[in-house]
């Protein structure tokens, strides 16, 4: 095999970035592909392979492919394993790569070195991009890079990733080193022995040697910020750190609340504005119901919803960027470690509040595979971004907007509440499976905590863009489909002339929510939400949708903003907070026990996770109604 | 073209769409499986290229 590349180019040449976590692989990614590869300031935000392509300035296609961070090639953790799959050209579905571009934190040089070491062994051709280097220099760092690369022996490149800088030189110095290639053979002779038996010898020779480069290299060493200590004195004080964490949650959460009113209301408007548009242009008839009852109530009901998300995913990718995220993680390994959880798992259980999906994906970083477990099985029942709508609508139309304190007001502290439940059921159900089925000791937490930093504004803002696309597209997509499926369950059979009742009750799904209604009844529901659930089943952005269609259908009224004020006449509060607790319990995503499977490699995990989490969700939700009523809230 | 038929023609496609996926996720495989079985390679190999290999999640940014 060889690996010089002849520019008559039939394919590109293929790009490995490697790299320490939090080093800025996936920024350098972005900055050279153009990419949406989303950024964290966290370990476990890579976990799979994200692949792109840049178009040199003299027309040549290179192939980067941003592989998961990691510490050394003597993989621990099923990421490091495919960074060093893809690496050694063992990855069944990628060919190795002809160049590799090692990413390292000019800040944090001494750690990285040793991965970096490493990479040189293998005898690739290598180039090394010295991030953050804005940094480095405000800090009082001076590194001679002529002497750096001499020691090191491949080129060495200064970068700023989120501006760009150094991007062009890092291209050029690419596109040379997959030109001249390096000896395979040598390459071949070091690799197994290398990963096989480095013990305590080996490892102090590799420090010997990067004390040593480092000596020759640095001018002057940096002066870490005392500001980034003091702020850890409080942030990571086990008290004062705490009701820091909680403030920042309790602010994100009102903040969810009250700045994203005005904009749900001009989507409210504009959806009643065509909802008349169409009741104007269109006579009545099914084709005027299916698009007013079925897809604005459906669809409408849904989007209406898209500030909060946007405004949740803000927040949390300006926490992952400034560096706090790995501060929550730290604090929260002691309480972790009381109900037998990994420290590291706090990152996708809070990845999982946006999404469970890539939470149950970046439960690859966790090394014991009890713990991994335990992770991927409680991961669903932190309260993701699909659930807010419905938490969202049931909140204004039964929880009244008092003041508690200040700015904090009744339905922010009650959001906060199933946020916090949800968490809550979490680690209650980790400390369960880990007493039972998951016995064995606690893994010690060992991790990085990054500089804080301003967030890249830039990189929140393709993250915001990249996900407000996702939630159109799932809107515009599987929400429409179900609420055209519902409007024309909820439409037909009509009833004969002269029958009694709403029309909706003769249809094919006011016939099956009568059928299921003896079932729900002792939780407090009536058909229409037994009716709604069942979609609500494959996505709970579906519900929601849902249960406007079967609403609009029934009262024929008009469109989805009155679902809110409808219900808030049809229902008791009882019934409100059950179908509350159903939602904080119940697992309603199939996409979701699909990334279980796919992460668990059996069908057993993800159907013992939608078991229990319904047989949860029906006692916590019956619990609920049956107390409520008899407290007088039925 | 009156009411009724378009909303039929809307409903048909949504039915179609929704037959499309469950028929590319849970049974395009048996069928091709049974193709091959019964010699008709052309076919299973057009059987299997409809199964979709997208990852079940349009809602996260993730491979």
């Amino acid at each position: 095999m060889n690996f010089g590349v002849s520019l008559n180019q039939e394919k590109p040449i293929e790009i490995a970035l490697l790299g320490n976590p939090n080093c800025g692989k996936t920024s350098l990614f972005n900055a050279m592909t153009g990419g949406r590869a989303k950024v964290g300031n966290y370990p476990g935000v890579t976990v799979e392979c994200k692949e792109g392509r840049v178009l040199t300035g003299s027309g040549v296609t290179l192939s980067l492919l941003d592989l998961p961070g990691s510490y050394s090639l003597s993989s621990r953790t099923p990421d490091e394993e495919i960074t060093r799959d893809v690496v050694l050209g063992f990855h069944p579905d990628r060919s190795s790569p002809d160049v590799l571009l090692a990413v390292a934190d000019a800040t944090q040089l001494e750690r990285s070195l040793g991965f970096v070491l490493e990479l040189r062994d293998l005898g690739k051709p290598l180039v090394l991009a010295l991030n953050m280097m804005d940094l480095a220099l405000q800090r009082g760092l001076d590194l001679d890079l002529k002497v750096l690369s001499r020691e090191l022996g491949f080129p060495v490149i200064p970068t700023v990733a989120p501006r760009k800088r150094g991007i062009a030189e890092l291209t050029t110095e690419l596109q040379k080193e997959a030109l001249k290639g390096r000896d395979l053979k040598m390459a071949q002779s070091q690799i197994s022995p290398q990963f096989q038996k480095w013990g305590e010898a080996e490892i102090k020779k590799r420090f010997l040697e990067i004390d040593r480069i480092l000596a020759l290299a640095t001018r002057c060493l940096p002066q870490f910020t005392v500001w980034t200590d003091r702020i850890d004195q409080v942030v990571l004080h086990p008290i004062w750190g705490s009701l820091f964490l909680i403030f920042v949650l309790a602010f994100v959460f009102q903040a969810i609340f009250t700045w994203a009113q005005v904009p749900m209301d001009w989507i409210k408007d504009s959806i009643g504005f065509l909802g008349e548009v169409i009741h104007r242009k269109i006579p009545e008839g099914p084709l005027q119901s299916l698009l007013v009852d079925g897809v604005l109530a459906g669809v409408g009901s849904v989007l209406v919803f898209l500030p909060q998300i946007l405004l949740l995913f803000a927040f949390l990718l300006f926490l992952e960027d400034s560096g706090y995220m790995s501060r929550a993680a730290f604090l929260m390994d002691r309480l972790m470690a009381r109900v037998g959880l990994h420290g590291r798992a706090f990152i996708p259980l809070l990845s999982s509040f946006a999404c469970a999906i890539p939470g149950i994906m970046a439960a690859r970083t966790i090394e014991n595979r009890r713990d991994r477990l335990t992770t991927i099985l409680i991961s669903p029942l932190m309260t993701c971004s699909a659930r807010l709508p419905i938490y969202s609508l049931l909140i204004a139309a039964f929880i009244p907007n008092r003041v508690i304190l200040g700015p904090l007001r009744l339905q922010g502290l009650v959001m906060v509440g199933l946020y916090f439940s949800g968490v809550v059921m979490a680690l209650l159900m980790a400390v369960i499976f880990r007493k039972s089925f998951l016995q064995g000791a606690n893994s010690v937490l060992l991790m990085e905590l990054p500089t804080y930093k301003w967030p890249n504004l830039r990189d929140i803002f393709l993250g915001l863009l990249n996900r407000g696309k996702l939630f159109i597209y799932r809107a515009g997509t599987v929400i429409l489909t179900a609420s055209i499926l519902l409007w024309f369950l909820a439409s037909y059979p009509k009833p004969l002339p002269g029958e009694p009742g709403p029309a909706i009750s003769y249809s094919l799904a006011g016939q099956l929510g009568r059928w299921l209604e003896p079932g729900v009844k002792p939780l407090g529901f009536n058909w229409k939400i037994a009716v709604a659930l069942i979609p609500g089943f494959a996505a709970r952005e579906i519900m929601l949708g849902s249960l406007a269609t079967v609403y609009a259908m029934d009262e024929k009224e008009g469109g989805s903003h009155l679902l809110g004020e409808r219900i808030a006449k049809e229902w008791s509060v009882a019934t409100a907070l059950s179908l509350l607790v159903w939602y904080v319990l119940a697992c309603q995503c199939f996409s979701t026990l699909a990334v279980a499977h796919r992460e668990t490699h059996s069908l057993r995990w993800p159907a013992f996770i939608l078991v229990y989490m319904t047989g949860l969700a029906y006692f916590g939700s019956f619990l609920t109604y049956q107390i409520s009523v008899r407290i007088g809230l039925g | 073209m009156n009411q009724d038929m378009i909303v039929f023609g809307i409903v048909s496609l949504v039915f179609a769409k929704i037959g499309i996926q469950i028929f590319r996720k849970f049974l395009a495989g048996f069928l091709s499986e049974w193709l091959l079985k019964c010699g008709k390679i052309k076919w299973a190999i057009w059987v299997r290229g409809q199964i979709s290999a997208k990852t079940p999640c349009s809602n996260c940014k993730c491979s």
